[in-house]
């Protein structure tokens, strides 16, 4: 497939995708509102007609975000069999583009970022969505029993870090890759998208920790 | 036995010769094109709108050029612009008056139909350009924008910011690229001409090694297109790039092709002066800066002030002075000359005394330095980068370097040499610019040859021939063959312990002292002595390492120097003959008494065209007179 | 002034390579970096070994011949330069420099520091141009373009496709280059009837070659000689998108 499609169709998912977290993350903000209010817009969501198009449309652009991600990270290792001995990337070599991009650690580390969250993603999906619902407080109790165990909270924590870089850039590049910026735009959509990124990280990572240290089953 | 050249001019009136001759010439039948095949090569201005032009006209064109891409040739290095009589600007241009100014620029040492066609097509050269994408400098309202530029008093030149020779051969590059695509052109990059294969007398097909594995191969084809550019880097010092030689047509002329005025050499009076011995080029600043440049040296030889510290009234600003009329826009060779002459005196400003400056600081006065670096900040971050000097502050430094060379292969108004089948264009050809070019005014050629006049007048040469059908297998072939892989051989097995740049560099300081702005009959003299005495050491002692077989660039720049070195020799014999100045050539020994340069119409109103005649043997001189119906020669006059 | 040179040189496409180390003495600081490298070659001719093969022709910085992986750089430190316009002043004296030549896979290495890049003009072939034949044109003012595009135009048309942008980008990729020429054509009013065919090709031929994917990080135009902005990589993008799914 055309190398601009395959970014085209990964910044068109990867954004649709980044809708979704939003509302995901405004939606479980309810959960320091207690278990009435969780379970009820919970109850909400998975009583509504559109829940199944909705997760299969989720699904589709998941599929269609990794496969062009895998296709574009080979062709991209293929594209430079011998790497260099020595390279200075700009923003050490102290001459950033005058746009204000660089190649960040984010940038460098999409693919794996990807992929950790992808694990994330099956983990989560199978503990809360196919989690046993049945216990005090349905999924409010599941959810915060759950982050009670140190553990998942530790591995719900460090999953966002992924998500956080990979926001970071992803957000912006998706912009570029779709062409829907203006150069003057530049320097705040860079910072814009590293805001977007690591305010969502943080927003999810608050939900284990308030859950570990202050919610009483 | 010398003879008299026939140009073959057609009659008529100068204004309707081209128009006229060309709804006459012979034509090939749209369908019997595909059956010629044309060489071409070069990709320059010159070579790549040839190449794409007969393309497009249904030719077979092989297309040839040293470099990795045809992008690559030096045209792309050219700065400031294109000359074209479009009058935009309401001055007072027309065709008559570019043609009027050609002719006079170029000392009356040019031919008067080829100069007046010229002028004619070079308004169809802008409107092609501009066809192409050409991203031309344009006002607000859209239109295209013109500036002027040395040498002339109207604004005629138009310019793509400082690199119009690069968006022109872009231009033309795409316009080859499609033909490539198209499968008219075949392409053959990374391939050096070092044999013409002459047939029965006519021009038949080349010789040229493949730079990567170092195999000669052999192509046929009905004529054979030279657009080789120019041969400056016989000085080694010049702004030309480092690849540019004197190979493909030195080897045309020792295959019996003319070599018409090799002593006019233009030396470009803008160019940042030489450092040092390490330097490999010399960098060229685009005479545009003369616009807004005022050129001065100190009054007192010695000075060695800070140019800021130096008051006005003892700045002597010579052009303006000697010029009144011109000032600092005078023509090359004249603003060369007298920045020499300065620097004779001993007041030559910089390193070793060889520079004047070029100071900006009254255009930044009066225009604000906004105004100045929206026109020449390229410029001026070039010099930046190569001097470390900043010219908003500090006058610049310069100093004239050899840049192009009028002299070329003798070609008739068909643009065809006196072989039969290969025609020359570009600056590959001594035709348009007499004595001296004037400044935009190359491109122009280029363009004008490859474009609009070869793809012309070849038509009227095919199908008036009769050329037998032939493959590389015939022996002309097989002996030009051997004779490039016997000189490549021989290259290689002197073994001595001089690098080939070493022999390169003393040449181009003997020429450039001795045969350079101004020549006497005692120093050419005395270069007939040197040169082939230094020839003799080149195949005694040169060092060229690796072997035929491979990507050899060793071997490459052997090659090429060992035609400067007998190439330079008809230089010096043609500068010795011609026994009177004009335009770049100056010989001492002829000048008024200002020094201005003394033209001989009664005894050298000719075009010199030189038969080979052996290494080391003495050339034959042919004479193409030059007669002006249109124009009266007279003192050139910049006063 | 002194430096170790640790050189690239490999004998063709596919033979082995290595660094070789050389020493560069007595360089004048105003030498160029191509010029260090002639003096060095020029010791190493006099010595009966093979020189270093680099390419170079203009020496100016507009040909596009020259480029070379300078310690981890393409066109060595500093902006908007290419490899003949680096003097050897920017480096301190007895530094150790790592040369290297451009690495890609569509970008062979034919000798040491030389690559071949004829990917760029088969993909110029495949439409980066306006297909008018010689003589049908116009008169050239009655095509009127704004200022502001033209200039617009010119930044992009300032491409000497050296092939900085591929070496500096992490995939390899051409998207600069093949912005550069598509953005420099549909700014323009003569190049807006082939748009559409022209970016489809140029895209086609770009991915034919074996270029890596575009991951906007910018690299590219940081090392670019003639500071192309990755902007023009954005309205490619757009003009390809607008191609492929907009147009008629």
């Amino acid at each position: 497939m055309v190398s601009i499609l395959k970014k085209a169709i990964m910044a068109v998912t990867g954004l649709g995708w980044f809708v979704y977290v939003v509302l995901h993350l405004a939606g479980n903000l309810l959960l320091f509102k207690g278990p009435e209010t969780y379970n009820a817009y919970s109850e909400f969501l998975v009583s509504n007609p559109l829940i199944i198009p909705a997760e299969l449309g989720l699904l589709v652009f998941l599929v269609a975000h990794l496969a062009s991600a895998w296709r574009v990270t080979r062709e991209n290792s293929a594209a430079r069999p011998q790497p260099y001995l020595e390279r200075v990337l700009s923003r050490r070599g102290g001459t950033t583009s005058a746009s204000g991009w660089f190649s960040t650690f984010a940038s460098r580390t999409m693919w794996y970022g990807g992929v950790l969250l992808l694990f994330f993603l099956i983990l989560h999906v199978w503990m809360f969505k196919y989690g046993d619902r049945s216990g005090a407080h349905g999924l409010w109790g599941l959810v915060v029993r759950s982050f009670k165990n140190p553990w998942i909270s530790a591995i719900y924590i460090a999953a966002m870090l992924p998500l956080g870089f990979h926001l970071s850039h992803g957000f912006a590049s998706a912009l570029q890759t779709l062409g829907l910026l203006k150069p003057r735009w530049y320097p705040g959509v860079r910072r814009l998208s590293q805001v977007v990124g690591w305010v969502l990280a943080a927003g999810f990572i608050l939900l284990p920790l308030w859950a570990l240290l202050f919610a009483e089953v | 036995m010398d003879t008299t050249l026939d140009a073959k001019v057609p009659s008529g009136p100068l204004e309707r010769k081209w128009s006229d001759y060309k709804s006459t010439i012979k034509l090939v039948a749209p369908a019997n094109k595909r059956k010629y095949t044309l060489i071409v090569v070069g990709t320059g201005l010159a070579g790549a709108s040839a190449a794409a032009s007969l393309g497009e006209l249904g030719y077979n064109v092989l297309s040839f050029c040293f470099q990795d891409s045809p992008r690559r040739a030096h045209s792309i290095a050219a700065q400031g612009g294109i000359n074209a009589a479009k009058n935009y600007q309401n001055d007072g241009d027309s065709v008559w008056r570019l043609f009027y100014d050609t002719i006079k620029g170029g000392d009356y040492r040019s031919r008067e139909a080829n100069v007046y066609r010229l002028a004619e097509l070079s308004v169809n050269i802008i409107d092609q350009c501009v066809a192409q994408g050409v991203p031309f400098a344009r006002e607000y309202s859209g239109v295209l924008a013109n500036r002027s530029f040395g040498g002339a008093q109207v604004s005629r030149t138009f310019y793509a910011r400082g690199q119009t020779g690069q968006q022109l051969l872009l231009g033309a590059y795409g316009a080859l690229m499609r033909q490539v695509a198209a499968g008219r052109v075949r392409l053959f990059p990374r391939r050096e001409m070092l044999e013409l294969v002459v047939v029965d007398g006519v021009a038949r097909g080349i010789v040229v090694r493949n730079l990567v594995d170092g195999k000669l191969e052999s192509y046929v084809a009905d004529a054979v297109c030279l657009a080789t550019g120019g041969y400056s880097n016989v000085y080694f010092l010049s702004t030309n790039a480092k690849g540019c030689n004197v190979t493909a047509i030195w080897r045309a002329h020792r295959k019996g092709a003319f070599f018409a005025n090799p002593c006019f050499t233009q030396i470009h009076p803008t160019c940042i002066p030489v450092s040092g011995d390490y330097q490999s080029k010399l960098t060229l600043m685009s005479e545009s800066l003369r616009n807004d440049g005022r050129v001065w040296v100190p009054k007192q030889a010695g000075d060695r002030r800070h140019p800021n510290q130096i008051p006005e009234a003892e700045r002597d600003y010579f052009l303006e002075r000697k010029y009144p009329a011109y000032g600092n826009l005078v023509p090359r060779d004249v603003a060369s000359r007298s920045i020499k002459a300065v620097c004779d005196e001993g007041r030559g400003v910089g390193p070793g005394g060889r520079g004047v400056y070029l100071d900006f600081a009254d255009a930044i006065k009066r225009d604000g330095r906004a105004v100045i670096e929206q026109k020449y900040g390229n410029l001026f971050d070039m010099y930046y980068e190569i001097t470390g000097e900043n010219a908003y502050e500090v006058p610049m430094r310069i100093y004239p370097a050899p840049h192009y060379t009028m002299g070329g292969l003798w070609v008739d108004y068909n643009l065809m040499s006196n072989l039969p089948g290969l025609f020359v264009l570009g600056e590959a050809n001594f035709s348009d610019h007499g004595a001296n070019r004037l400044g935009a005014s190359a491109l122009m050629q280029g363009l004008a040859d490859g474009y609009f006049i070869l793809p012309v007048t070849i038509g009227g040469y095919l199908a008036d021939a009769r050329l037998p059908k032939l493959d590389t297998d015939h022996a002309a072939f097989k002996d030009a063959e051997r004779e490039a892989a016997a000189r490549i051989e021989k290259l290689l097995a002197v073994r001595g312990k001089r690098t080939v740049d070493s022999f390169h560099r003393e040449l181009g300081l003997l020429l450039w002292d001795k045969c350079g702005m101004s020549r006497n009959e005692t120093g050419l003299k005395e270069l007939l002595e040197q040169i082939p005495a230094l020839r003799e050491e080149f195949w005694r002692d040169v060092t060229v390492t690796g072997s035929a077989g491979t990507f050899n660039q060793v071997l490459e720049r052997a090659g090429r120097v060992a035609d400067f070195l007998e190439f330079a020799e008809l230089m010096v014999i043609d500068a010795l003959e011609r026994r009177e100045s004009c335009g770049a050539h100056f010989r001492e020994e002829y000048q008024t008494e200002d020094g201005e340069a003394l033209r001989n119409d009664d005894l050298y109103a000719y075009v010199a065209a030189w038969e080979f005649t052996g290494v080391g043997n003495r050339p034959i001189l042919h004479k193409e007179p030059l007669i002006f119906e249109y124009v009266k020669p007279t003192q050139r006059s910049y006063k | 002034m002194d430096f170790i040179l640790k050189v690239w040189r490999q004998n063709g496409p596919d033979a082995p390579g290595r660094l070789v180390t050389y020493e560069a003495t007595n360089i004048p600081p105003e030498a160029s970096f191509l010029e260090m490298l002639d003096i060095v070659n020029a010791g190493l001719e006099a010595r009966g070994e093979d020189p270093i093969a680099f390419e170079h022709d203009c020496r100016e910085g507009i040909c596009g011949s020259c480029g070379m992986m300078i310690n981890g750089r393409p066109h060595g430190p500093g902006r908007g330069i290419t490899t003949c316009q680096l003097y050897m002043r920017q480096f301190k004296d007895g530094q150790t420099i790592v040369v290297e030549p451009w690495r890609a896979k569509a970008f062979p290495v034919i000798k040491d520091l030389v690559v071949d890049r004829s990917a760029f003009d088969r993909i110029i072939a495949a439409g980066g141009y306006i297909s008018i034949n010689t003589g049908s044109a116009p008169e050239a003012n009655s095509i009127l373009v704004p200022k502001e595009d033209a200039d617009l135009a010119m930044d992009a048309a300032a491409c000497i496709g050296c092939g900085a942008c591929v070496a500096a980008c992490k995939n390899a990729s051409a998207m600069l280059f093949v912005a550069a020429k598509v953005a420099h054509l549909a700014l323009l009013p003569q190049g807006k009837p082939e748009r559409r065919r022209r970016v489809l090709a140029m895209v086609a031929a770009m991915d034919a070659e074996g270029f890596g994917n575009c991951t906007n990080e910018g690299e590219c135009e940081a090392e670019c000689p003639k500071n192309i902005s990755i902007a023009h990589i954005a309205r490619l993008n757009r003009e390809y998108l607008r191609a492929k799914f907009f147009s008629r």
